[in-house]
């Protein structure tokens, strides 16, 4: 059986620890910021963190840029040449148009190697929501799978990442055309929280609103234990960006209302972030498998 | 000032001015009448049954209610002509009974007597018909029976506001009234009686009522002006409509070739009708130009009669905004706070608050200038719901439910936490929920020295009150907020704070507040938002 590596993107929130740990590579999309064009790298090399969110604070605009097919090109080939296959776990269609160009690209690589084998799956979710499959793939493949086995499996369980969180504006989302709200979520409503999901299609979905950030920490936690399975033996992960604060005070709740095993904050990268905009908390866990699709 | 007592001079001299005001609309009420049959005299027999009564009191100094009545009524009974008049006659004879006895009426002896007074019209007729004057005035008494109010003012303003929307809508009632498309006269003459009756109490001058008269045509008529406005464009036209008399100095109206019209109207208009009864034609034609179309056909006569109407209000139907499942409909003062209800999802909003209490009619127009299955009505103020909740139970071409929201703040809270993607029963429930963990807290200046369990006011101090209480007195307007804040319940378990200000607070106000806030306040998230209210320097909906 050929090698494989397990590759992600930049909207997988996996920071360096955990990549190095996992074993997991990523390609990395773009974000402008200014007229200035910077790598989306998890490890924030270029602009910190803070600095970027600060941005954002300020009102200042942030686009961002799927993969581009010559990295993916630059990537397959690299991997076919080396005698590795490919399994690319790439952010929500409905987020981006990377896993498309994934596709494109992968079938030309398996057309001129045809030994090669580039699996692209589309993991309709984002975030620790992309990167909790990132680990199960590493996890497998340590057991030995095979490509094969990983890709039915990821496919298998990518609707039952279950994401709920809250963002300090809906604007930022809205504008980057990455919700599913109706109206009623939007206009300047002072201290209201929207509960989002990511719905059976991997969209941003706002499915109810909590008073003031408290009560949004609530209804988040109560989304986990009820969408939740076996929270005791689960590790939620909770990306925020930049309100390390809020993250933990959702960790406390979270842990206390559902029980689970342990927590884990981190970071949401330049990409997830430039969309869902400073004051975001989200978290993941695993559960019933998510059928809503969110229509507005 | 209020009248919360009637005595017998008082009380005719009100029923004299009912019997002036439905004089005044003898006509119009005449052209009303098609049932039983339409014989045009409905007018005036209410008019000759008033009158009877008029002429046995006008002469006599009736200190008495009861001596006053008894005159009247049986005036009135003697007076009384049509069916229309009997039945009248009957509902003043029921009045008298049911103040039979006192010196002075109160209002709820009126109210009382009222009832007394339908029921005795109601007898009078031997098979009861709906959606006439007999409606009418039993609606308008359902209205009132429950009606806490001292002053007659406030009474015969409910009294005549819920009989205008009881009449606007015999015509669900009564077919007959619906192809004519017009409203029951009876039901007409008894508002225009009653509207009278308001008037002399108000010191209004009768011949104003004639403004009544052209809310009565509205209900019936129902055009919506504002579908035209300095920026429309005219798209449809105008509908055309006139007879024209052939002339023989122009033309020989026996053997005049009406095609020559025809193909005229061809080149300018659309719809044509147009045909020639012996010297006289009549045309209907659409046209963007009707001066030509007129200034052409005089060639061949002169006009009996012509109407020409903008097609753009005749499609009013057509026009009116998307139909949606849920519409909502808030009553709102001042600049700002209209323009956030509406950016928040308020599709109507009826200008009206404190001082200014909308009427009935406001909220039925409201209610015809959406087309939606559910109306939602948020009153926000406990002054307004009463009138709300009595068009919305008027209303019959849509369901409409009015949530109680007490203050702008409940509006506020109300609209802030529903999804408008949800069906109207989730919407109504989102609503309730909200508002019952809403407190209000609003910031005034006192008009006069009062005293208020422990707070004592002094005119001119900042007020803090919450939907009823006065919670803090200040001169300075900072500690009264202080004090309204922490005077309010459970403010430590509250998370969100939404400040509404004023048109008077300047920007140095605002940041010395939101110091208050962040200072001493600082487990509330807040925000502020431009009302551009009058009376009320801050509004806050503390969740």
């Amino acid at each position: 059986m050929r090698d494989f590596i397990i590759l992600g993107d930049s909207t997988c929130d996996l920071n360096k620890d955990l990549r190095e740990k996992y074993g997991i590579d990523y390609v990395q999309m773009k974000f402008v910021l200014e007229g200035k064009e910077y790598p989306a790298s998890l490890d924030w090399e270029q602009l910190s963190a803070h600095d970027f969110y600060n941005a954002m604070r300020e009102g200042k605009r942030i686009t961002t840029t799927q993969v581009p097919a010559e990295t993916f090109y630059e990537k397959f080939e690299e991997c076919a040449k080396a005698g590795l296959d490919v399994v690319y776990i790439g952010c929500s269609s409905a987020l981006s148009g990377s896993i498309n160009t994934a596709n494109v690209v992968a079938k030309e690589i398996m057309e001129k190697y045809p030994e090669a084998r580039v699996l692209c799956l589309d993991a309709l979710n984002s975030s620790f929501g992309q990167g909790i499959m990132l680990m199960i793939a590493s996890d497998m493949k340590k057991e030995g799978k095979s490509v094969d086995e990983i890709a039915g499996h990821i496919i298998k369980i990518r609707n039952c990442v279950n994401q709920c969180g809250t963002v300090a504006k809906l604007d930022y989302l809205k504008r980057a055309g990455r919700v599913t709200a109706s109206s009623a979520f939007f206009g300047n409503l002072i201290g209201i929280k929207p509960i989002l999901i990511s719905d059976a299609k991997g969209q941003n979905f706002a499915i109810k609103k909590a008073k003031g950030a408290q009560n949004a920490r609530m209804e988040i936690a109560q989304h986990i234990k009820n969408t939740g399975i076996n929270l005791q033996n689960q590790i939620i992960y909770i990306s925020h960006a930049d309100d390390e604060a809020a993250a933990m005070e959702l960790a406390e709740v979270i842990k206390k209302e559902t029980g689970c095993k342990d927590v884990f904050t981190d970071y949401i990268g330049p990409i997830v972030g430039a969309s869902v905009g400073p004051g975001t908390v989200i978290a993941y866990c695993f559960g019933k498998e998510e059928t809503i699709i969110g229509e507005a | 000032m209020i009248t919360t007592h009637l005595d017998g001079e008082a009380l005719k001299e009100l029923l004299f001015g009912g019997y002036l005001n439905l004089k005044l609309h003898k006509k119009e009420i005449d052209q009303l009448n098609v049932f039983p049959v339409p014989d045009g005299d409905t007018g005036t027999n209410m008019v000759m049954t008033l009158e009877g009564g008029v002429e046995s009191t006008k002469d006599i100094y009736c200190d008495r209610v009861s001596d006053f009545m008894s005159a009247y009524s049986r005036g009135v009974l003697l007076g009384a002509r049509g069916n229309s008049g009997v039945i009248l006659s009957q509902f003043i004879k029921g009045l008298f009974l049911g103040m039979e006895e006192p010196k002075t009426i109160n209002v709820d002896d009126f109210v009382m007597a009222f009832k007394r007074g339908v029921s005795k019209a109601y007898e009078s007729v031997i098979k009861p018909t709906e959606g006439t004057m007999l409606t009418v005035m039993r609606e308008g008494y359902e209205a009132c029976k429950n009606l806490k109010s001292e002053g007659f003012e406030k009474l015969l303003e409910v009294l005549v506001d819920a009989m205008l929307v009881s009449l606007a809508n015999t015509p669900e009632l009564l077919p007959v009234l619906k192809e004519a498309g017009v409203v029951d006269s009876g039901g007409a003459g008894f508002v225009y009686f009653m509207e009278g009756v308001l008037k002399t109490l108000k010191r209004e001058s009768i011949e104003e009522a004639a403004d009544i008269g052209s809310e009565i045509k509205k209900a019936s008529a129902k055009v919506d002006f504002s579908l035209f406005n300095a920026d429309s464009e005219l798209e449809f036209g105008y509908c055309t409509e006139f007879i024209l008399q052939l002339q023989n100095k122009k033309v020989d109206p026996e053997t005049f070739d009406i095609s020559e019209i025809i193909e005229y109207l061809n080149q300018v208009g659309s719809s044509i009708v147009a045909v020639k009864d012996d010297d006289l034609v009549k045309v209907h034609v659409h046209t963007f130009t009707p001066g030509d179309v007129l200034n052409f056909c005089q060639k061949f006569g002169e006009y009996i009669s012509m109407k020409i109407e903008n097609m753009a209000l005749q499609h009013n139907e057509v026009l009116k905004a998307a139909h949606k499942d849920t519409a909502i409909v808030a009553c709102a003062t001042g600049d700002g706070l209209k323009d956030y209800f509406r950016s928040i999802g308020v599709d109507v909003i009826i200008d009206g608050g404190q001082s200014d209490n909308p009427s009935i009619r406001d909220f039925i127009n409201a209610f015809e200038n959406v087309d939606a299955d559910t109306i939602i009505v948020l009153p926000n103020n406990s002054n307004i719901y009463m009138a709300a909740k009595q068009a919305a139970d008027g209303y019959t071409k849509c369901r409409v439910v009015v949530v109680e929201t007490k203050s702008i703040a409940e509006g506020y809270s109300a609209m802030s936490m529903i999804d408008s993607s949800q069906d109207a029963d989730s919407i109504i429930a989102d609503m309730e929920a909200a508002i019952s963990d809403t407190s209000t807290g609003m910031i005034t200046k006192a008009i006069r020295d009062a005293s208020y369990e422990n707070i004592s006011v002094k005119k001119g101090d900042y007020i803090g009150l919450d939907k009823k209480k006065v919670l803090s007195d200040s001169p300075d307007v900072i500690c009264a907020i202080r004090d309204l804040l922490n005077n309010t319940e459970g403010i430590e378990d509250k998370v969100v704070i939404a400040c509404f200000y004023g048109k008077d607070v300047d920007d140095n106000l605002l940041k010395s507040v939101e110091s208050l806030i962040v200072t001493e306040f600082g487990w509330l998230e807040y925000g502020f938002i431009n009302g551009g209210q009058e009376v009320y320097d801050f509004i806050f909906a503390i969740d």
